[in-house]
């Protein structure tokens, strides 16, 4: 593998980030961050569309009128979604409750769109497939820390295992408390916000003057 | 008043930003001036006003199972429903067009501004998130007829506006504000979003 | 050919929509058998989960076709003929919708237990359950409770082991009085009939208490009947054996026996989980 075929696989992870730095695609994907398998589960998902958009599109770069370009893209993401979500039906059904109504939001997840029409479009293939894996590993990246932080202090669990001592608790005579608070949807915002910070100050040329 | 109940609930209490995340990349791009915010927010109330009653439709006498009984009793076992994303996407995308033929027509400055969020409404989540949650709310029971499905796609689409313009109106402040450079821009908005959200969070549990 | 033509667009799109039709009705058909059954088995382990026959890894300790009876039954609390046992999971799917039609579906277990489904709205959204009474209609065997969308950490509590471990052994008659069960802040004060109520969830834990009162009214004229049924059959038994009914020994129930293999039933249930 080249070392730019690498690039397409790493930037995404960081400095190029599509969710802290780009802004896309933090729709809704954050309402699923409560518990860690569910944003595991999504952030693998988007990383299949993606990267199969991204394929596809590419594949078909050459062929496609450019008036009814979004159509096409529409169509094929939103065949891939519905790929997507019946094998999610069918294989992992518990999963694909929790996750309702945000597997089809992957459809009008902007960085599936965003890829297709500034990479794949103008790319090879190989190149567009594996620009489509960086960048949903990118964005699955941020679900599973922002999940992470909400489960480890809103419920006490990871992946559903308990993690912080039971005899802790308060209920049981100790002295902690889980943060409901975490629990509540605006708390994903805000972790995002942070890490946000946390990254742009590790990353100057990114700061907004 | 079940109606009414359903506005309400979709402009404060399920607010399509606060509550469920939606349309956030069009929400932090084009929240820096209340103008521009103003006029997003009122393309997408719009569409959203027009989609979900259009995508209701479509549900009960297509998509759902044994939708199709109306055409021929034979059709009622048929289940169309694992088609409703396209359905929705392609009426939201085509829909979208119109507004955005309309705008450039109408108000080219307004068109200059919005730029590259026009065509862009059609990817808002918020849009195709309303028509997905009004499909969930017809399984559930909670919206029954075409009506009720204009009051919720309006009332979201006033949630959203409503949220958006806000925004802009509190980042308009934050320019004068001493704000960390590394937080500048779409860190801080984060945060802000989420503080207003738990501001919302008081109007849960209201029923009418 | 001219990319640009309308001739070469319209034919793209057809070709394009043909390709995706195909891919995804013969996706979708040789799914749905596989997600069809995901449903089913779903609420066929709800089922037995609030008979407790379901142990911490969710495997069932008895077949669901071989331990329950289902069938349906009308507002006078008749049995309606005619439906079948995979029709009466159907109606789970649309409950309120079955109940609007006056038909209530009721799971009979081998061992004479009876699970009630039942659906009411919490903070949120929908909230739904299945109360399993043990043979004499009045002492519950189990319930499962689930929801929608209901508040994380507060109201969502209703789904945990913890919170319905506490309906075991509550009974809905207060003598003859109907009373439901009751989630009650601040503790329970009359432990027979009440449970404590989630903290912090107190619009959901109302919702809880007022679903499995109006779900449960709903079967009581079954429920009655069957209770009537008990006791007249108890009476007549005490006639012969010239006793009480607690004391008769011919052979009949009564109440006092029931509890017995209830008892049973708790300490095997108690090594169970509802996740």
């Amino acid at each position: 593998m080249s070392n730019k075929n690498i690039s397409y696989l790493t930037g995404p992870l960081n400095a190029n980030n599509p969710v802290v730095v780009q802004i896309l695609g933090i729709c809704s994907a954050l309402a699923v961050t409560v518990k860690l398998k569910p944003a595991i589960v999504m952030g693998l998902s988007v990383m299949v569309v993606t990267a199969f958009a991204n394929l596809v599109m590419s594949l078909l770069r050459k062929s496609v009128p450019m008036r009814i370009r979004i159509i096409v893209q529409l169509v094929v993401i939103a065949t891939l979604v519905i790929l997507v979500d019946q094998f999610l039906k069918a294989y992992v059904y518990d999963v694909s409750k929790q996750l309702s109504v945000y597997v089809g939001l992957i459809i009008t997840n902007c960085i599936i769109m965003g890829r297709v029409e500034a990479f794949a479009l103008g790319n090879k293939p190989w190149a567009s497939f594996l620009d489509g894996i960086g960048n949903g590993f990118g964005y699955g990246l941020i679900l599973v820390i922002v999940a992470f932080f909400r489960e480890l202090f809103g419920s006490g669990q990871l992946l559903g295992y308990q993690v912080v001592p039971l005899s802790w608790y308060a209920a049981d005579g100790g002295f902690y408390y889980n943060n409901g608070l975490m629990l509540f949807p605006p708390m994903a915002l805000i972790i995002v916000g942070v890490i946000i910070w946390i990254h742009r100050s590790y990353n100057k040329n990114l700061q907004e003057k | 008043m079940e109606t009414l109940n359903i506005f309400i609930r979709s402009i404060f209490i399920d607010n399509m930003v606060f509550a469920f995340f939606f349309g956030m990349c069009s929400y932090i791009a084009v929240s820096k001036s209340v103008k521009t915010a103003l006029g997003l927010g009122l393309a997408v109330t719009f569409v959203m006003t027009m989609t979900v009653p259009l995508n209701y439709l479509l549900n009960e006498y297509v998509l759902k199972e044994g939708a199709l009984a109306w055409i021929d009793p034979s059709l009622a076992t048929v289940n169309l429903s694992f088609l409703s994303f396209i359905v929705f996407i392609a009426v939201i995308a085509s829909f979208t067009q119109l507004v955005e033929m309309a705008v450039e027509k109408f108000s080219p400055t307004l068109y200059n501004q919005l730029g590259i969020f026009l065509p862009l409404i059609a990817v808002n989540c918020a849009i195709m998130g309303c028509s997905l949650f009004m499909q969930q709310k017809v399984e559930a029971g909670a919206i029954t007829s075409v009506w009720q499905s204009i009051v919720y796609g309006f009332g979201s689409g006033l949630g959203w506006w409503l949220a958006i313009v806000m925004m802009a109106a509190i980042r308009e402040k934050t320019t004068y504000s001493h704000i960390p450079p590394a937080l500048k821009g779409p860190g801080i908005a984060f945060i802000i979003t989420g503080l207003m959200g738990i501001a919302f969070m008081m109007f849960s549990g209201i029923k009418l | 050919m001219n990319k640009n033509s309308n001739l070469y667009i319209v034919l793209y799109s057809v070709v394009m929509v043909v390709i995706v039709a195909v891919l995804l009705s013969v996706t979708a058909l040789s799914l749905q058998p596989r997600q069809k059954s995901n449903e089913l088995d779903e609420k066929k382990t709800a089922i037995l989960k609030s008979l407790g026959k379901v142990d911490e890894k969710g495997n069932a300790a008895v077949e669901y076709d071989k331990y329950v009876n289902a069938y349906a039954v009308d507002a006078k609390g008749n049995v309606i003929d005619g439906i079948g046992q995979d029709a009466v999971l159907e109606m789970l799917f649309d409950l309120k919708g079955a109940i609007a039609n006056g038909t209530f579906p009721v799971f009979e277990s081998v061992d004479g237990q009876y699970v009630f489904p039942v659906t009411g709205n919490g903070l949120w959204d929908v909230i739904w359950g299945y109360v399993a009474l043990e043979n004499n209609l009045n002492v519950v065997a189990g319930v499962v409770l689930d929801h929608k969308g209901e508040t994380p950490g507060l109201g969502a509590e209703i789904a945990t082991k913890k919170h319905q471990e506490q309906y075991k052994g509550k009974e809905i008659f207060k003598g003859d009085k109907f009373v439901s069960i009751e989630l009650v802040k601040g503790g329970a004060k009359e432990p027979l009939y009440q449970v404590d109520a989630i903290t912090g969830g107190t619009k959901t834990s109302d919702g809880v208490s007022e679903m499995l009162k109006t779900g449960l009214e709903n079967y009581l004229p079954f429920i009655n009947a069957k209770r009537a049924a008990a006791v007249s059959a108890c009476q007549e038994c005490a006639k012969e054996c010239s006793g009480d009914c607690n004391s008769c020994l011919c052979g009949c129930e009564s109440v006092t026996e029931d509890v017995a293999p209830a008892e049973e039933g708790a300490i095997q249930e108690n090594t169970e989980s509802n996740e």
